[in-house]
C-alpha cells in the first residue's frame, strides 16, 4: 500500500493538468506519470479521475485533443493547450498564489 | 479558408456513439496497459501488476460512464455549432447577393410586403373581430334569448311577464337577465349631452361576469325602490364627471330628474346589444319589478342568458321551446303561437361578420399565392444568371442538400425582409383605413396589432419563402457540372425544363388572378346589391339626427310635438337644406 498522501483539493487538478500541459501535448498515461513525478509522490491521485477532468476540460474548450499513431501500431489521444487553456493557467496560477499565500498568513499567526 | 478547416475538424469529431465509446475503451485500457508496464519493469510479477494497475486506476465502468456522457455532450454542441455557422456563412452569402442586386431585392421586397401587409391587416380585423372571445367571463355560455313565433319567425325581443316565468322555471340557464336601450338626456351642469342608457334586471352584471369597480351593483331592493339609483360606464365617469373619485353616493341629472349614482363599472365593459354595433351603455337604471311583470302581449326587452356549465345550446334552446309551449297552454290568448330561440351571443353578434371576413381573409390569401408565384419567376430567372456560380460551388464539394439550404436562406431572408415591411405597411394602412371601416362591423375598437397577429404575419412570411423558394431552389440545383462549367450556360436539357417550370408558374399566376378577379367582382356587385336593396334611395346627402324627448317635461304629445315643429322650423333656416322630415321610434 502506498503512503497516506493528501487529499487532492477540488479544482486542483485542473491546475496541475494545465501546468503539466504548458510543455507540450501528452497523452493521459504520461500526464499522470509527470503529475506523480514533478510532486515526488506526496500527492496521489486516483488515475481513472484524470479522465473526466480531460474531457471536461476539452468540452470548455481549455484543452484540445487529437488522434495519432505513435509508438507501436496503437492509436494515441495526445491533449495539448489551447490559447484560452493558457490564459487560464496564468490566470490560476495567481490565484493559487493568493489563496497559499492567505492561509499560511492564517496559520502561521496561529503558531506564533 | 478557417471556416473550411474548422468545419473539416468538426465533421471528423462528429463520430457514431459506438465509434466514441470503442475511442474511450482505447484510451483507458492503454492506461491501465501502460501502468502494468511499468509496474512489471519495477519488478513486481505480472499478474499482480495487473491487478495493480486496475486498483489504481479506479472504478473503471462508473468512469467510461461518464466519459461516454461527457462527449456525447460535447458532439452535440459541436453539431450544432457547425450548424450555426454555416447558417451564418448562408445569411452572409445571402445578403451580399441581396445587396449586388438593389433593383431585384427592393421589388422582390415590395411585392412581398403587399401580399403579407395585406394579409398581416385582414387578419388584425378577423382576429379583432370574430376569433378574439368576447370579454365576459366564460364566453361560450352566454347566449340571446329571442321571441319569435312557432312558424319559424325568429328573434324579437321577450316580453316582460315571459321572461319572468322562462327564469322561474329554467333547469338548464345559470341565470337570465333583460335589457332594454333608451336614449338618455344628461342635463345639469354643462352642456346637455344625449347617451344611450338601459335598463337593466340586477342581475344582467353578475350574469356576464363583472362587478362594479367603485360602488356596488344593483341588488333586489333596487328592483322595489323608486328606481333613482344609476350605474355609469367608466368612460361617462372619465368624459363628464372628471373621474372623480367620490362619485358613488353623487347625483346626476339625467331627463331633468336626480338619480344617485352607485356604481361604476370597470373600463371597456357594455352590455351588448346586437341593435346597437359599437355603441356604448352609458347609463344602466334598475328595472321596477311591475316594469316587466305586466302586459305579456308587449315584446320589448332584450334577453341575455347564461347556460349551465356543460349544457349545449341546442338542450337549452329544446328545454325553452317545451316551457314555451306550457306557456302557450296557460295563456292561449297571447302565446298560443309563441316560441322562444336561443342564439350564441358570439355568434349573433360577430358570426356574419366572420363569415365576409373569412372571404376577404382568402382573397388575401389567393393574392400573396400571386405574389408568391411573381417572385418564384423572378427567383428562377435570376437562378439561370447564377448557374455557373452555383456550378463552382458544387465542384468544391457542397452537396445538392447544402445548396438548396443555401438557396432557401436566400428566400427566407427575403421573405422575412418582406415580413418586416410588410408590418410596417399594414401599421400604416390599419392607421389610415380606421375611419373607412364600415359601421356595421362590430368590435372593431378591439381591432389592433398584437402578439398573435405579428406571429401569423411571421408564420406567413417564413411559409411564403418556403414556397416561392423551393421551386427555383430544387431547379438551380439539378444542375450538370460538366457542361455547366463549360459552356457557363445551361444545358438545353436542362434549360427546357426550366421553361416548363416558369410556365408552369405563369399559368399558374394567371389562373389565380382569375379567380380572384372574379371573386372580387362579385363581391363588388353584391355589396352594391345589397346597399340598393337596403335603402332604394341615395343616401349621400341625407342626415339624421336624433333627439331623447324624455322626462317630465316631454310626458306629453303636444311637448313633443311642439318641441319638433321649433327644431325644423330652425333647420329650415340654414342655408344649403333641401328638406327634412320626422320620425318617431
Amino acid at each position: 500500500m502506498p503512503k497516506k498522501t493528501p487529499e487532492l483539493l477540488k479544482g486542483t487538478l485542473d491546475l496541475l493538468i494545465l501546468k503539466t500541459l504548458e510543455s507540450g501535448p501528452m497523452h493521459g498515461y504520461a500526464i499522470a506519470r509527470a503529475i506523480e513525478g514533478a510532486t515526488e509522490q506526496e500527492l496521489q491521485i486516483e488515475e481513472g479521475s484524470l479522465y473526466p477532468a480531460l474531457y471536461r476540460m476539452t468540452n470548455r474548450g481549455l484543452l484540445r485533443f487529437e488522434w495519432s499513431t505513435s509508438t507501436g501500431k496503437r492509436q494515441v489521444k495526445s491533449y495539448r493547450l489551447t490559447a484560452r487553456g493558457r490564459n487560464r493557467l496564468k490566470q490560476e496560477r495567481a490565484n493559487w498564489g493568493r489563496f497559499t499565500a492567505a492561509v499560511a498568513r492564517v496559520l502561521g499567526e496561529e503558531l506564533a | 479558408m478557417s471556416w473550411a478547416s474548422d468545419s473539416w475538424m468538426r465533421l471528423r469529431a462528429l463520430l457514431s456513439q459506438h465509434d466514441r465509446e470503442e475511442q474511450i475503451d482505447d484510451e483507458i485500457s492503454l492506461h491501465i496497459e501502460l501502468l502494468a508496464q511499468d509496474l512489471e519493469r519495477r519488478g513486481v510479477d505480472p499478474h499482480t501488476g495487473r491487478r495493480e494497475a486496475q486498483r489504481r486506476f479506479g472504478d473503471v465502468w462508473a468512469i467510461r460512464k461518464e466519459l461516454s456522457r461527457m462527449e456525447r455532450k460535447r458532439v452535440d454542441n459541436e453539431r450544432r455549432a457547425t450548424y450555426s455557422d454555416e447558417l451564418r456563412q448562408d445569411l452572409r452569402y445571402g445578403t451580399r447577393q441581396l445587396l449586388r442586386n438593389p433593383l431585384f431585392t427592393a421589388i422582390v421586397i415590395g411585392t412581398l410586403a403587399v401580399g403579407i401587409g395585406a394579409n398581416t391587416a385582414v387578419f388584425s380585423v378577423f382576429k379583432g373581430v370574430f376569433l378574439d372571445p368576447l370579454p365576459y367571463h366564460q364566453p361560450d355560455r352566454l347566449t340571446y334569448i329571442w321571441h319569435g313565433s312557432t312558424d319559424g319567425i325568429c328573434c324579437g325581443p321577450l316580453s316582460g311577464p315571459d321572461f319572468l316565468d322562462l327564469r322561474r322555471m329554467t333547469e338548464t340557464f345559470e341565470d337570465i337577465a333583460v335589457l332594454s336601450s333608451k336614449n338618455t338626456n344628461i342635463t345639469g351642469d354643462g352642456d346637455p349631452i344625449v347617451v344611450l342608457g338601459a335598463s337593466v334586471t340586477p342581475n344582467m352584471f353578475s350574469l356576464l361576469g363583472v362587478q362594479p369597480v367603485r360602488g356596488r351593483s344593483f341588488t333586489e331592493d333596487d328592483e322595489l325602490g323608486d328606481g333613482h339609483v344609476v350605474v355609469l360606464s367608466d368612460g361617462l365617469w372619465r368624459r363628464r364627471l372628471g373621474g372623480e373619485p367620490d362619485v358613488v353616493g353623487s347625483t346626476i341629472e339625467l331627463n331633468r330628474e336626480t338619480y344617485t349614482v352607485v356604481g361604476v363599472l370597470p373600463p371597456g365593459f357594455n352590455v351588448p346589444s346586437p341593435w346597437r354595433i359599437n355603441q356604448m351603455h352609458d347609463v344602466y337604471f334598475p328595472f321596477a319589478r311591475e316594469d316587466i311583470s305586466q302586459d305579456r302581449d308587449s315584446h320589448w326587452l332584450l334577453a341575455i342568458g347564461r347556460l349551465n356549465p356543460g349544457v349545449t345550446l341546442e338542450t337549452g334552446d329544446a328545454e325553452l321551446k317545451s316551457l314555451s309551449k306550457s306557456l302557450a297552454d296557460q295563456y292561449p290568448e297571447t302565446n298560443s303561437v309563441k316560441t322562444t330561440y336561443v342564439h350564441s351571443m358570439h355568434d349573433r353578434l360577430v358570426g356574419r361578420a366572420g363569415t365576409q371576413l373569412i372571404l376577404l381573409l382568402s382573397a388575401a390569401g389567393f393574392m400573396l399565392l400571386i405574389v408568391c408565384g411573381n417572385v418564384a419567376s423572378l427567383l428562377l430567372t435570376r437562378a439561370t444568371g447564377r448557374r455557373t456560380e452555383i456550378a463552382i460551388r458544387s465542384a468544391v464539394g457542397a452537396g445538392r442538400t447544402r445548396i438548396i439550404r443555401q438557396l432557401l436562406t436566400e428566400s427566407m431572408l427575403l421573405s422575412l425582409l418582406g415580413g418586416a415591411a410588410g408590418i410596417a405597411l399594414a401599421f400604416w394602412a390599419m392607421s389610415l383605413f380606421r375611419a373607412a371601416i364600415p359601421a356595421d362591423l362590430p368590435r372593431t375598437a378591439n381591432i389592433g396589432i398584437d402578439g398573435a397577429v405579428l406571429g401569423f404575419a411571421l408564420g406567413i412570411a417564413l411559409l411564403t419563402g418556403l414556397v416561392f423558394g423551393l421551386a427555383p431552389a430544387l431547379s438551380a440545383s439539378r444542375i450538370n457540372l460538366t457542361e455547366s462549367l463549360k459552356e457557363g450556360r445551361g444545358s438545353p436539357q436542362s434549360s427546357s425544363r426550366r421553361n416548363l417550370l416558369r410556365g408552369a408558374l405563369v399559368a399558374g399566376q394567371f389562373a389565380l388572378a382569375l379567380i380572384l378577379a372574379n371573386g372580387a367582382a362579385l363581391m363588388v356587385q353584391s355589396y352594391l346589391e345589397f346597399r340598393g336593396m337596403e335603402q332604394g334611395f341615395d343616401p349621400e346627402t341625407v342626415l339624421t339626427v336624433n333627439v331623447a324627448l324624455q322626462g317630465e317635461r316631454y310626458e306629453g304629445t303636444f311637448a313633443r310635438d311642439a318641441f319638433l315643429r321649433q327644431t325644423i322650423e330652425r333647420v329650415a333656416a340654414i342655408p344649403g337644406d333641401r328638406g327634412r322630415s320626422r320620425a318617431s321610434a
